[in-house]
């Protein structure tokens, strides 16, 4: 199975500086922007901390009240995810080999309305124009988002099609590029027709989250996985059959359900609609599983020197908790077990595990793995990445502990008759202030990997000797 | 070389459109063809119809982003009924005059989808929005006090004005008025009642 060289089919590079000139591109454009966001969006959250735990305070100020931070925290974290995944699906493709930066003006444009429709979003959230319910993007600010994403579909997919043959990484790029133009138009046409009302609405929002978490965010991690394993082993061939079964389950099982449907209490969906939710959960997270035992067996015997790649540990992190979610969300897929915890902190518990656990771990792994290659420069300090690791990884695995605890004593106690739901509330007190805490790290975290990506940008010398990184070509 | 991108991109668009099929337009067709149900004591059609400022007050519900920490959404579970949130499941056929449904997906504070008829008050409503902690000490339910105004009083007492106990503390001489807002919002949490039954989800008696 061990070839001396990968694929040419894709991995090959026929313009060398063109990649370069777009990565640096890329990175500045959609790269700093991303990080920006994230600062933000750090702030945001550590305001809701504030609101949460003091609901005295600002409480005259309306456009700061805990529901309007709280959603302004979660549009600006979209705002980072949604670029810094951008960035590296443009940038998988880039390395194929094929010239994203003809259209420099559409990237221009595009670049601009993503922004503009987060900044809108989150003037739209704080001033109440809230729309749909519960929907995350305010109104104005999906039609933004659509807009900005649709200029760029002609270019994505003409490049995606000249392509001559996909890696499994670039399948699940694909899979994110393509549908979501689709329901993006669909959940724009739900909602300027009116149609986003009563249960009706909700259960197109339900499909519509779905779709933009499973089928647009998620597939791109996973592509990044992907491509980091085959950065972190060139020699090795990946396992191409086993990843592209497993791709083809995972899309199909995504397209044909919605997971997010399963815990609606509204029987008058037919019970094997339910069923098919349930199968296809089950699906999902096996394909999941599967993509990371492919992985494992290919980095094994590689795995006493990639101890020495500095973005590693968040790879291990960040694939971990992917695991831990796909067998938690396999087990959710049971209406018995969801009715259970429904309601409960565990809702935010997996949210973390996605957001923090995967999505950004694996792009904060990307982000040290690659810029030094793709920029050809070098970190200004080992240490403080290490640092930023273990203040990452803490923070979310004691929130998560925290909200799993939670979860357990909501789920309990509210369904004992004697035990007053006032005192579930104050008793799980303490364990949201560890969130509020782990959020005051994160914000460092992103403090130091912003500066760092700033010296790095700078081209700041370091230092040679505090430079070991890992080399694997 | 197999150029393999074009039959992928026909099969997932393929099967995009069969799961929009089956999850957006099927039930598209099913929810649409919902009709009121004629109850059998009073004989008036239920769910009941939303008054114009209840339809404001689910406005501020949305604004407030209220549904992060509410659900509205009663299930035959053991916890909804020790909770005593209703005494039947919600169906899709409730949520018929509701301009959006606020489902919600975390109950850090009870599940509203039948408070107006656990909690009849409105008077009792504008203390806890204003004041939560004074109803019930240890709440993590924020205060919305800039949804009320506080006004000089002129002459005599507003009948409106709140009645607050002494540990609110409200400068000598000034009163707390709901505003139009205060209203609406309370007059939609009064419309939120699910106690009548529909064939598909009876009313559960002890
Ligand atoms: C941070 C979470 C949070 C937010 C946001 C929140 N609440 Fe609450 N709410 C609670 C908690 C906790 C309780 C239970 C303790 C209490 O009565 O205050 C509660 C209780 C209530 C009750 C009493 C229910 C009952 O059966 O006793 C009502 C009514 C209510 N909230 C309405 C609202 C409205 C309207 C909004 C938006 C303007 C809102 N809440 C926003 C947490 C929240």
């Amino acid at each position: 199975m061990i070839l001396s060289k990968t694929d040419p089919s894709y991995e090959f590079l026929p313009r060398e500086g063109n990649i370069k000139t777009e990565n640096e591109f890329l990175t500045l454009s959609f790269g700093s922007l991303s990080l920006l966001w994230l600062l933000l969006s750090g702030l945001f959250l550590l305001v809701e901390s504030i609101k949460l735990h003091a609901p005295e305070v600002f409480n005259q100020l309306s456009w700061l009240s805990y529901g309007k931070i709280h959603h302004a925290a979660q549009l600006s974290f979209l705002g980072a995810l949604t670029q810094g995944l951008l960035w590296m699906g443009f940038s998988f493709i880039a390395s194929a080999g094929q010239l994203l930066k003809r259209s420099n003006s559409l990237f221009f444009i595009s670049l601009s309305l993503l922004n503009i429709s987060f900044i809108v979003g989150i003037i739209e959230l704080l001033s109440g124009n809230r729309g749909h319910g519960t929907l995350i993007f305010p109104p104005y600010s999906l039609i933004l988002f659509s807009l900005g994403f649709f200029f760029l579909v002609p270019l994505l997919w003409n490049t995606l099609f000249k392509i001559q043959k996909l890696s499994p990484s670039l399948m699940f790029v694909a899979l994110s590029f393509w549908t979501a133009p689709f329901s993006l138009a669909t959940i724009i046409s739900l909602s300027c027709g009116g149609y986003l009302q009563g249960a009706y609405g909700a259960w197109a929002l339900a499909w519509f989250s779905h779709h933009f978490i499973s089928l647009f965010l998620l597939p791109l991690g996973i592509a990044t996985v992907l491509n980091l394993a085959q950065k972190y082993s060139p020699k090795l061939n990946q396992n191409e059959a086993s990843l592209r079964f497993a791709f083809w389950i995972y899309t199909i099982s995504n397209l044909m359900s919605s997971r997010d449907l399963i815990g609606t209490p509204l029987p008058f969906i037919p019970a094997w609609l339910r069923s098919i939710e349930t199968v296809g959960s089950l699906f999902l997270s096996f394909s999941v599983l599967i993509i990371l035992h492919t992985l494992f067996l290919q980095l094994k015997p590689l795995l006493s020197d990639l101890k020495k790649e500095i973005s590693f540990p968040f790879f291990v992190f960040a694939t971990t908790s992917l695991a831990l979610l796909g067998v938690l969300k396999s087990l959710l897929a049971f209406q018995e077990v969801n009715q259970w915890v429904q309601f409960s902190t565990m809702t935010n518990a997996l949210q973390t595990l996605l957001y923090f656990g995967f999505l950004m771990m694996i792009f904060f792994a990307w982000i040290y793995h690659q810029l030094p290659y793709l920029l050809e420069r070098v970190w200004a300090s080992s240490s403080l990445i290490q640092t930023h690791f273990w203040l990452s990884a803490l923070s979310t695995g004691i929130t998560i502990l925290a909200l799993f605890v939670a979860s357990g004593l909501q789920t309990y106690r509210n369904a004992t008759s004697e035990i007053p739901f006032l005192s579930t509330v104050i008793v799980i007190r303490p364990l949201l202030w560890i969130q509020s805490l782990s959020r005051v790290f994160q914000f460092s975290g992103a403090l130091m990997i912003s500066f760092l990506f700033l010296l790095l940008l700078l081209n700041w010398k370091p230092n040679p000797k505090n430079s070991l990184f890992y080399n694997p070509r | 070389m197999k150029n393999n991108s074009i039959p992928s991109f026909v099969t997932i668009i393929f099967f995009f459109l069969l799961g929009w099929l089956l999850l957006i337009w099927t039930p598209y067709l099913q929810f649409g063809s919902q009709k009121l149900h004629e109850d059998q004591e009073s004989g008036d059609l239920v769910p009941r119809p939303l008054s114009g400022l209840a339809i404001r007050g689910s406005k501020i519900y949305e604004e407030n982003g209220c549904a992060t920490c509410h659900t509205q959404q009663a299930r035959n579970s053991n916890e909804d009924k020790v909770q005593g949130y209703s005494k039947r499941a919600s169906v899709a056929r409730d949520f018929f005059y509701q301009p959006a449904t606020f489902a919600g997906m975390n109950r850090f504070g009870p599940d509203l989808t039948n408070v107006g008829s656990r909690k009849k008050s409105a008077e009792w409503h504008h203390q806890h929005l204003f004041a939560p902690q004074t109803l019930s000490p240890g709440s993590i339910m924020p205060s919305y006090q800039f949804l009320y105004e506080k006004r000089k009083i002129v002459g005599q007492h507003s009948g409106e004005a709140l009645k607050l106990p002494s540990s609110v503390l409200i400068e000598e001489g000034y009163e707390v008025i709901p505003s139009e807002q205060a209203k609406a919002l309370v007059a939609y949490l009064l419309s939120l009642d699910q106690s009548y039954s529909l064939p598909e989800s009876p009313l559960i008696e002890e």
